[in-house]
């Protein structure tokens, strides 16, 4: 008997972030090629993960100085 | 002259016997990941600089007491440590995100956009200021996932254990917050162009 398996975004989802299977991408492969919303719904995914990426702060440098100082203050203590 | 690549694991053993460079060297290399994940829970800068020295007070503790067990595991270890102590203080302050685009923030801000003209620079500047702040638009429980999974790179599941949800309940949340984020990109006439980006490698 064919099993029939439904994807869903949530499917979708672990594929954009490399938690399914070897089996389960080849399903998710097929179904983004033949459900055009479930493609769409990748395509805008990845756009915005790429702009995730790309968020990415970075501390002033007098807290990491502070940081430090508070490391090397600590180690003469103990 | 050639550059040794040390891994966490002997960054880490380097600091608990003393090596104070080698704790510069994991703060370094960590300082990005952990203020960011910080940042976008708390959401206020002099808040999320608060808490990211007490993240390292707390891992500068707990490393020269001798009381590290995860080896190898440096950034997972701190990430939750740093998760934590903003889920905390958000809990306490509990601000729902009625955010206001700010632009004190751009101070902080040090992208590295490389071979660039000023005008291209402007416009990622711009869009990685204004996605940070949608981001902070998100409900809660979505930022939350989001960062746990995007930024501390929890699996679904750990952030399923961690929050005491089920997969599917992580995974939903996920979704919307990307869906979320993509109405409000539209809304704002966030135009998008990934071919502005260059993948970090």
């Amino acid at each position: 008997m064919t099993q029939i398996f439904t994807l869903n975004q949530n499917d979708v989802v672990r594929y954009l972030y490399n938690e399914t299977t070897p089996q389960e991408d080849e399903r998710i492969i097929e179904a983004l090629l033949f459900n055009s919303d479930l493609l769409e719904f990748y395509l805008e995914s990845v756009e915005t993960k790429q702009g995730l990426d790309k968020v990415m702060l970075t501390p002033p440098k007098r807290v990491v100085d502070n940081i430090i100082a508070y490391s090397k203050k600590y180690s003469l203590e103990v | 002259m050639e550059k040794v690549q040390v891994n966490d694991s002997e960054l880490v053993s380097a600091y608990i016997k003393g090596d104070e460079n080698a704790f510069g060297t994991l703060v370094e290399k960590y300082k990005h990941r952990i203020y960011t994940t910080i940042y976008l829970v708390v959401k206020t800068e002099e808040v999320a600089q608060d808490l990211m020295q007490d993240t390292f007070i707390k891992a500068i503790k707990t490393l020269r007491g001798g009381r590290y067990n995860e080896e190898g595991k440096f950034l997972p270890w701190i990430l939750r440590i740093a998760h934590n102590l903003s889920i905390d203080y958000f809990r306490r302050e509990r601000r729902y995100p009625n955010v206001v685009f700010e632009d004190g923030s751009r101070v902080f801000n040090t992208l590295n956009f490389s071979e660039d003209s000023v005008e291209t620079l402007q416009i990622k500047r711009e869009s990685h200021e204004q996605l940070r702040s949608l981001i902070k638009c998100l409900p809660e429980q979505q930022r939350e996932v989001l960062v746990m999974r995007h930024y501390e790179d929890m699996s679904f599941q750990e952030i399923a254990d961690a929050t005491g949800v089920s997969i599917n309940t992580a995974l939903g949340r996920m979704r919307y917050a990307l869906i979320n984020l993509r109405k409000m990109m539209s809304k704002t006439k966030y135009a998008y162009d990934t071919n502005l980006y260059i993948k970090s490698k």
